[in-house]
């Protein structure tokens, strides 16, 4: 049967399809907020990732970074010596070898000059040894005696002004040298640490009209519990209160340092999201759903102290976290006047990975050699929400974290 | 000011070019929302969702066929994913249930309201109201219903046919019965 020959099809087609009725209010300011949201969450985004990759690019970078040597005194006026009182086949060869790549590079016009210098002083030595009667001539050799004279004058100030100039640089690059050699003291690596963590974050509750409802929310992947729930509660009309309850988590980190003030994190961690909803009492029977998410999880960072005394350090972290759903533990109890009249419960798998970042700050407290405890705050940001079964994280992608712990320094 | 013009501007994010949008496309999209929903409520979260999506998705026009066209497609979309979310489609509540709604014996058929004809549709359940508001409004075919809804073409005609049956009666009007 063709629509065009269906005269219901005509009939509501006709009348309907092009029916305009006002819109509701608060439409265009919801999407207006929802599109500043996106671009905030795209800039959090963007950051976090920006964040992480530079601290990851960086590492091999920090991890293998050396110590500046710098020849000493007395092994500089050697080679200086060296360079200008040595035979033709001297170069500058011994100083750039010994001297790192800025020390070199700052010596090179000196030391061609004084190649230059050693070079002429070079060539009068041959020359007045080859003037000699009884050596026989040398026709290759042309420079007049004066001339060679003049040349010897002026390579013996030449060599004084290059000496000079050159000690002046080596002094000054000693000094150099001495600070760093104080700064690589002070650069001295953060000690190995493992740490116990507790993870608090906030709760959420909310009403029939809550987080189920809002169309802003549905960022959550298909989930079987929650899709029955929608079927029994008339699509959650007949939600009396959901709570989404405070995620706990807890786990073990570990860090490695990569200079004095700036350590590589990782470690694992173990979180249970649970969410429970309560239906109205209907003929005086209400329902009441619970579902446990588990999660294990690895985070990667960086922690930089900003300060370090001996009792105190402040820092501040940025990792990046992958979980895995272990399982949901989903259960529904139906109650007759508070009397438990049905239980079910039933294990369901989560497919998919949550990421999350997390960007934060902290205060860490040294109460003994090897022990110190830790507190800090910050802001975690989860994505691949749409992979997960509905969870607090679904309601906002960012929540505020507070983590605490007690550290063993090795 | 042209489509392209004011597309470009969207896309820019002018605010003012998306609140221009948003008037012209908004009351007739809301009218397709009021037709998928159950409820004022449900159809204003979809039309939010749903003209979210068009202003993320506005670079994605390539100007073939109309722009409200593609914004109404944007819509129905929307819409039929929030229901296949919800699993409201698999409701399988007969239409003989629902014996609530008024019949009009008395009232012409052309004198109806878009008002009392929207009525009618949403007293019909999720998944015949979808398949008559695609078939019978939207102009698609049944197979092409079948594919959106993940069911069969079969279904489609049948739970089509009950709707037509259903509102037929609702209308109580033998003269709509075709020829």
């Amino acid at each position: 049967m063709s629509n065009k020959e269906d005269k219901i099809a005509g009939l509501f087609g006709e009348r309907l399809k092009n029916w305009a009725p006002e819109p509701p209010q608060g439409v265009w300011e919801a999407v207006v907020a929802s599109q500043r949201r996106r671009r905030r969450i795209f800039i959090y985004r963007i950051t976090a990732i920006a964040a992480t990759l530079l601290l990851l690019i960086g590492l091999p970078f920090l991890l293998n970074r050396q110590p500046l040597e710098l020849p000493t005194r007395q092994t500089s006026e050697n080679h200086l010596n060296e360079l200008i009182t040595l035979p033709q086949d001297v170069t500058a060869e011994p100083i750039t070898e010994q001297l790192d790549k800025k020390t070199a590079n700052t010596l090179m016009p000196v030391v061609k000059t004084s190649k230059f210098v050693s070079d002429v002083a070079v060539a009068h030595n041959t020359v007045a040894t080859q003037s000699e009667p009884s050596a026989g001539a040398n026709e290759s050799i042309d420079i007049p005696a004066s001339d060679n004279t003049t040349d010897i004058a002026m390579a013996a100030e030449s060599q004084e002004a290059v000496q000079q100039a050159v000690e002046e640089m080596l002094a000054k690059l000693r000094d150099e040298n001495a600070a760093n050699a104080t700064d690589a003291s002070e650069s001295e690596r953060k000690k190995p640490a493992i740490a116990l963590v507790y993870n608090i974050a906030p709760a959420a509750i909310t009403g029939q009209n809550g987080l189920f409802n809002n169309i802003l929310n549905y960022r959550y992947g298909p989930d079987p519990f929650q899709g029955n729930m929608a079927l029994e509660t008339r699509y959650f009309k007949d939600v009396q209160e959901s709570r989404l309850e405070a995620p706990f988590s807890a786990g073990l980190r570990f860090s490695l340092g990569v200079s004095k003030r700036l350590a590589f994190e990782t470690g694992l961690s173990y979180t249970r999201l649970n969410t429970y909803t309560k239906t109205y009492p209907l003929d005086g029977v209400h329902l009441e759903y619970n579902q446990s998410i588990i999660y294990v999880g690895v985070p990667l960072g960086m922690r930089y102290d900003v300060l370090q005394t001996r009792i105190l350090s402040i820092y501040t972290a940025q990792n990046v976290m992958a979980e895995k759903g272990l399982t949901a533990i989903n259960s529904i109890n139906k109650f007759e006047k508070d009397r438990n009249i049905g239980k079910k419960k039933l294990y369901e798998d989560v497919q998919g990975f949550q990421l999350s970042t997390t960007t934060s700050a902290g205060l860490g407290l040294n109460v003994h050699r090897y022990i110190s405890f830790y507190a800090e705050g910050g802001l975690q940001i989860f994505y691949l929400n749409h992979t997960q079964p509905f969870n607090i994280r679904s309601s906002k992608k960012l929540w505020p974290v507070y983590q605490s712990g007690i550290r063993v320094n090795f | 000011m042209d489509e392209k013009q004011l597309i470009k501007d969207c896309l820019r994010g002018d605010a003012k070019a998306q609140k221009r949008f948003y008037d012209t496309f908004a009351p007739r999209m809301y009218g397709v929302c009021l037709r998928y929903a159950n409820d004022a409520d449900t159809a204003k979260d979809y039309l939010q969702e749903a003209f979210i999506r068009v202003f993320n998705h506005l670079g994605q026009y390539r100007f073939e066929g109309s722009l409200e066209g593609w914004v109404r497609r944007v819509v129905v979309n929307t819409a039929l994913e929030k229901l296949r979310k919800n699993d409201v489609l698999k409701n399988t509540t007969e239409l003989e249930v629902l014996r609530g709604t008024t019949s009009h014996q008395a009232t012409p058929v052309d004198q109806f309201s878009e008002r009392e004809l929207l009525m009618l549709i949403q007293s019909l359940p999720p998944g015949f109201r979808t398949v008559f508001n695609l078939f019978a409004i939207e102009g698609y075919s049944h197979q092409e219903i079948g594919k959106m809804l993940n069911i069969s073409e079969g279904t489609s005609k049948s739970q089509y046919a009950r709707a037509r049956q259903w509102l037929m009666q609702r209308l109580g009007k033998k003269d709509l019965e075709n020829e």
